[in-house]
């Protein structure tokens, strides 16, 4: 094997040009699927990591979101006190915390902006506590019904001066005290949005005892799945049919991989065309050097190499090509993976990773390995099978 | 020239294999590109044309939205109003709302529109717009618990077919099936429930809530402005104009535009990364041509051959192997175009994606493909220019 290896090696110093080029096809494919693989799992990561500060306890009930796509806006019919109750007094819920939830706008020194605006209560900054902890000041408390909590992005990045805790804004052009603001969550929309007491959020909105959201923090994780499918049953009895939807934590995981999972194979199998033309270079390559060393490989069948040791020979350069393809690719691609998340970062937020995995590694290397196996395999037969005779008179 | 052609047609083909191979890479990369692009351009095309039914005399008017919510209400009043303002014919409200639908003893959630059956009819263009009925009648002024379904309604919500006659258990009260819609293609169309405005919002106590106006604009007014108008109109009302959005047709094809060119871009983007790789081919090709015709150079310059002669002869060489394999690409990617089209109406429904393989993309791949073949010609060609002639013919 390493006698097969150093002459390979020697093989392709001779053209050195040649097995550049042939190598840098494989690079640029390799490279470019690892790049974009790694947004993937970044993604896939940076969900995860949200999914669990948000703890496997809890279920989540929202308006259809299929039917929030497309089209005319719609109205939901929102969930109102007595889905509350209802939710409430089934078995094995430890609390149901409603959430007001409304596109809105904040005026800061005359500059006026999007927003999300949440109504909450107090409660659930303890149940989210992971998710939801004060970078500056403190929680409103539900009385406080001029009090405003700001997402990370609306103090510090939305206004050229940041805003601080004492400071007063105006929201849909009613005033609010700012007492606290949050750590950066790391998904736009949450650290986009103002949280402010549930009645508060209510009247801004002339909403009466209108609720967008429900979330559910169950006793414990085991009774999690029974407990969403009973939420389900009787809020659709309540409701004349299933106009919302249930999600439990895991759900809303599997779902989202899914989703994740999809675009990965969308985007890393339209770059993997570019593989299999670089595949096409090598075969190329090998063809020429087989060519090439027709007299060669005449020399060596003369004088006793089987068959079998000339395909291995020809396989074994074509395999390092393609290994070697592999691993440069890898290293560029990490590199263009870290630019990448760098510019996502900028416009994104923090929560918008790159993540280079051994998987993923392994999966490059091994891949490009193959594309150099198969494409070598035909040169290589073509050399193996070369009549020895013919092939010393070749000229 | 045809001399060069001629020279450059009898070389490549005397290495049938390895022409064969390099044009399958640009073969390859070209059908991706063509392919790729087409799926981005066929979401554009076929949402101006759904769009363009709806005719260029209309200002749309929408809240903000996130998640099903909406950052502020629109009314009666507000439609009343933006009647009122000069250059606007008349308007037409919609609610639309996710309700609940019983037929037999199924309940299903279905998209309601509720309209002015008259004043649609001037807006939404009738047939004009895609709307064609296929049995029953239109709804009419003054109609109550009467509804018109689209195709997709009347055949695939509920396991047995909705027809002209059946009823329809809408939120709890029994609503008459008095026409059916032909299939537009269009799922937000086919998918919905038709009925009058007042009826419906009395159903689901929406009181004299819209979702959205549809302002027709006088004959000869000029869009932009009325549009301007009815925006402050509008403003005045609400207190600020952060919270809805008043678009002419124009800006809402712009506006989904931006999201298909990104599709567009990345998908093609990816592609063209093989389309790289087999312009390395091309070289890795030309490269291995040159070296092994060094003495047949040296011969050509010997005999009088300027340096230009020999540039031309590789450069022509590189641009039939990128032109041929761009137009044999270009074939290819129409066909998989073709396909997917094929596949997309069978297994996601008539209209949810088509592709389309513009005038302008064929001439781009067929212009690439040339140019990407002479540019990895470049090197090879100076490389034989530079031989020596007196070395050459000694190789």
């Amino acid at each position: 094997m390493i006698e097969e290896l150093s002459y390979a090696i020697k093989n392709m110093q001779s053209a050195k040009l040649r097995t550049f080029l042939t190598v840098l096809g494989i690079v640029i494919g390799i490279a470019i699927i690892v790049a974009m693989v790694s947004i993937g799992e970044g993604m896939r990561a940076s969900i995860t990591e949200q999914l669990d500060a948000l703890g496997g306890d809890k279920i989540m009930i929202t308006p259809p979101q299929a039917f929030a796509a497309r089209g005319a806006p719609m109205e939901f019919k929102p969930f109102d006190q007595a889905d509350l109750r209802a939710v409430k007094s089934l078995p094995n819920v430890k609390d149901v915390l409603p959430i007001f939830y409304r596109p809105g706008t904040i005026e800061y020194r005359g500059e006026k902006k999007e927003i999300y605006v949440m109504g909450v209560e107090r409660k659930g900054a303890d149940y989210f506590r992971q998710f939801y902890s004060i970078r500056e000041g403190r929680y409103s408390n539900d009385n406080e019904l001029k009090s405003v909590n700001l997402g990370y992005r609306v103090a510090e990045k939305f206004f050229d001066k940041k805003i601080h805790v004492g400071e007063s804004v105006k929201i849909n052009q009613r005033r609010f005290e700012v007492v606290g603001i949050f750590e950066e969550i790391g998904n736009a929309e949450d650290d986009s949005s103002v949280y402010m007491p549930l009645k508060a959020a209510q009247d801004l909105y002339d909403a009466g005892g209108e609720i967008t959201m429900l979330w559910v923090i169950a006793e414990n994780e085991n009774v999690v799945k029974t407990l969403a499918k009973k939420i389900e049953r009787t809020l659709e009895k309540r409701r004349g049919g299933k106009d919302f939807e249930v999600f439990t934590t895991e759900q809303l995981a599997e779902q989202i991989a899914t989703v994740i999972t999809i675009i990965t194979f969308v985007l890393g199998g339209i770059a993997s065309i570019s593989i299999i033309v670089g595949g096409v270079i090598i075969m190329n390559t090998m063809l020429t050097s087989v060519l090439e060393r027709t007299r060669e490989i005449g020399v060596m069948k003369a004088i006793g190499a089987t068959d079998g040791m000339v395909l291995r020979i020809f396989l074994v350069e074509s395999a390092l090509i393609g290994a070697l393809g592999g691993s440069i690719g890898l290293a560029l691609g990490a590199v263009i993976s870290k630019a990448i998340e760098f510019v996502g970062q900028a416009y994104i937020g923090s929560s918008f990773i790159t993540v280079i995995n051994r998987e993923l590694v392994l999966g490059a290397l091994g891949f490009s390995l193959l594309v150099g196996v198969l494409s070598g395999v035909y040169p290589a037969y073509k050399a193996a099978k070369l009549d020895p005779i013919e092939a010393l008179r070749y000229e | 020239m045809l001399d060069y052609l001629s020279f450059s047609v009898k070389n490549l083909s005397h290495h049938k294999v390895r022409s064969f191979l390099t044009l399958l890479g640009v073969i390859i990369g070209i059908m991706a590109v063509v392919s790729m692009i087409s799926i981005g351009s066929g979401m554009k095309a076929s949402l101006k044309e759904q769009l363009e039914q709806l005719g260029s005399d209309k200002i749309f008017i929408i809240p903000r939205l996130a998640y099903g919510t909406a950052a502020t209400t629109l009314t009666d009043e507000d439609a009343d109003a933006i009647e009122r303002v000069a250059g606007v014919a008349f308007v037409s409200p919609l609610y639309s709302v996710a309700g609940d639908v019983g037929f037999r003893n199924e309940r299903k959630i279905v998209k309601i529109y509720g309209i002015d059956p008259e004043k649609a009819e001037a807006t939404f263009g009738g047939g004009a717009s895609g709307y064609r009925l296929l049995k029953g009648r239109w709804l009419q002024r003054g109609d109550r618990y009467k509804v018109v379904i689209g195709y997709g309604v009347a055949s695939d919500v509920f396991s047995r077919d909705v027809n002209v006659g059946n009823t329809l258990k809408i939120h709890g009260v029994n609503f008459d099936v008095v026409g059916v819609f032909k299939k537009t293609g269009d799922r937000e169309k086919d998918y919905t429930i038709y009925t009058n405005l007042d009826t419906i919002r009395e159903i689901f106590g929406a009181g004299d809530k819209v979702t959205m106006i549809i302002a027709r604009i006088d004959k000869g007014a000029d869009i932009d402005q009325v549009r301007l108008r009815v925006e402050r109109r509008l403003e005045k009302r609400k207190g600020s104009k952060e919270n809805f959005f008043v678009m002419t047709q124009k800006e809402i094809i712009e506006r989904v535009g931006e999201a298909y060119r990104v599709v567009q871009v990345v998908f093609g983007g990816l592609a063209a990364v093989s389309l790289i790789v087999g312009a390395i081919g091309i070289a890795n090709t030309m490269i291995m041509n040159v070296t092994e015709r060094t003495r047949e150079i040296g011969i050509l310059k010997a005999t009088g051959a300027s340096n230009a002669q020999v540039m031309k002869i590789f450069l022509t060489d590189a641009a039939i192997l990128g032109l041929v394999g761009g137009g044999i690409g270009v074939a290819l990617g129409y066909l998989i175009s073709l396909a997917i089209n094929t596949a997309a109406a069978r297994y996601l429904g008539e209209g949810v994606l088509t592709t389309s393989v513009s005038f302008e993309l064929v001439l781009f791949a067929l212009t690439f493909s040339l140019v990407i073949g002479v540019a990895a010609g470049l090197y090879p060609a100076y490389r034989a220019l530079r031989l020596n002639p007196v070395e050459a013919l000694r190789a």
